[in-house]
């Protein structure tokens, strides 16, 4: 069983996993809560995992999307894999995108993020306070002129979460128009404002401080080296 | 046998720290998917016989393990770089160049097979001895020994470096 005398005091990240699993007992549960309450180094531990799950879960919310069987999950596994051109096409199998991507275009103009949404088997590129509804997929495209260090942030009603990428920090990308982000999102079932950030910064850039204030306080810090382009989609129980 | 929620469920619980263990080993996400869908399916095949363990994380936790390296070696990466601290590379998420991670699977993929799993547990996931004992099924003592050759693998390589 887990316990918490990982390097003298600290608790290790399979005590966390444990907690976070409900695998814990309960006196081992009250022990660590106890410890995380005092101990700052393992309390951010923990919102980084838990920064994880939900980026993870965002990404492949059940265990059948993670199946390697011909559902869009495996158009995922191909973006990642292959070229540029290869994903292009790999997008347009998970999402048949109405404009293919022109990937090597220049964009003009600032950073922008562009949100697709597919919603009864339509998909259409989705514009600030469009409504969507639970159970649509978003898909997520990005143009840029320049070369830049992408991330893309999301809130709602109680939680902000790291979509893109998956490490702790922003990813290089090549200037592009409309090149697709390898993952989709379905929208669970709370209604609410899903805002989403895409920033474009000029220097690799720290997310989980961005996340923290981003869940504490609804807006990002000022960023001086980033551009950052925002949506907010209102998702919405009725049919639109 | 088990239901579709009840499979997502255990997923929902498990995978997010299974898939950021395999992705740190193996340094990207398409083999850290399929390993994590490979642990699972197994999981879920064989529950009745798991479900006993005393704890569902740790044997999630080795079954990563396992398929991580297997998957390591598969790969026939022969880097040559033999440093011990390249291990603590994959030590962190962020911030570590693919070129430390790079040369730590290296050492993963020679490494002999239970000095490898327990330099994965002990670098890698930085738990502590009587945590690895747990995970293992043997002695806090065993444990210690194995990092102790692990210590002495790791000079004999870089002595061996040394001299070419």
């Amino acid at each position: 069983m887990p316990t918490l005398n990982q390097h003298e005091e600290c608790c290790s990240d399979l005590v966390l996993d444990s907690y976070f699993a409900g695998d814990l007992a309960q006196a081992a549960r009250l022990d660590l809560e106890a410890h995380l309450e005092q101990c700052a180094r393992c309390g951010l531990r923990r919102d980084a995992l838990l920064a994880q799950r939900v980026a993870f879960l965002a990404r492949v919310p059940s265990w059948e999307s993670l199946a390697p069987t011909p559902t869009p999950r495996l158009a995922l596994r191909v973006i990642g894999l292959g070229s540029a051109t290869l994903a292009a096409a790999a997008a347009l199998l998970l999402i048949a995108l109405p404009k293919a991507p022109s990937l090597g275009v220049r964009s003009k103009g600032r950073a922008q993020l562009g949100v697709f949404i597919k919603h009864d088997g339509h998909v259409a590129r989705a514009q600030q306070h469009d409504r969507v509804r639970p159970g649509d997929l978003l898909r997520l495209t990005y143009s840029t002129a320049t070369r830049s260090e992408l991330a893309v942030l999301h809130r709602d009603a109680r939680t902000a979460s790291i979509y893109y990428p998956l490490a702790g920090q922003t990813v290089s990308v090549e200037p592009g128009r409309d090149v697709a982000l390898d993952f989709s999102i379905r929208f669970d079932a709370e209604p609410g404002e899903e805002r989403l950030y895409g920033l474009f910064c000029a220097e690799p850039t720290p997310l989980e401080p961005l996340r923290a204030a981003l869940e504490a306080t609804g807006r990002l810090p000022p960023l001086p080296d980033c551009q950052i382009d925002n949506i907010t989609l209102i998702k919405q129980l009725e049919d639109r | 046998m088990l239901g579709k929620d009840e499979c997502n469920d255990l997923y929902r619980k498990h995978a997010p720290g299974a898939f950021r263990r395999a992705q740190r080993m193996l340094g990207n996400i398409s083999d850290a998917d399929d390993v994590v869908h490979d642990v699972f399916l197994a999981l879920f095949e064989r529950y009745d016989q798991y479900r006993r363990a005393s704890s569902l994380s740790t044997y999630v936790y080795a079954a990563v393990t396992h398929a991580c390296l297997n998957r390591i070696r598969n790969r026939k990466r022969r880097a040559g770089l033999t440093r011990a601290r390249q291990l603590a590379g994959l030590a962190h998420d962020p911030g570590h160049g693919p070129e430390s991670s790079a040369a730590a699977r290296a050492l993963l993929e020679r490494l002999p097979e239970p000095l490898a799993e327990v330099a994965v547990y002990y670098h890698l996931d930085e738990l502590s001895q009587r945590e690895i004992a747990d995970i293992l099924g043997c002695s806090h003592t065993h444990v210690a020994e194995l990092l102790s050759r692990l210590s002495r693998w790791v000079a004999h390589q870089e002595s061996s470096a040394c001299r070419r």
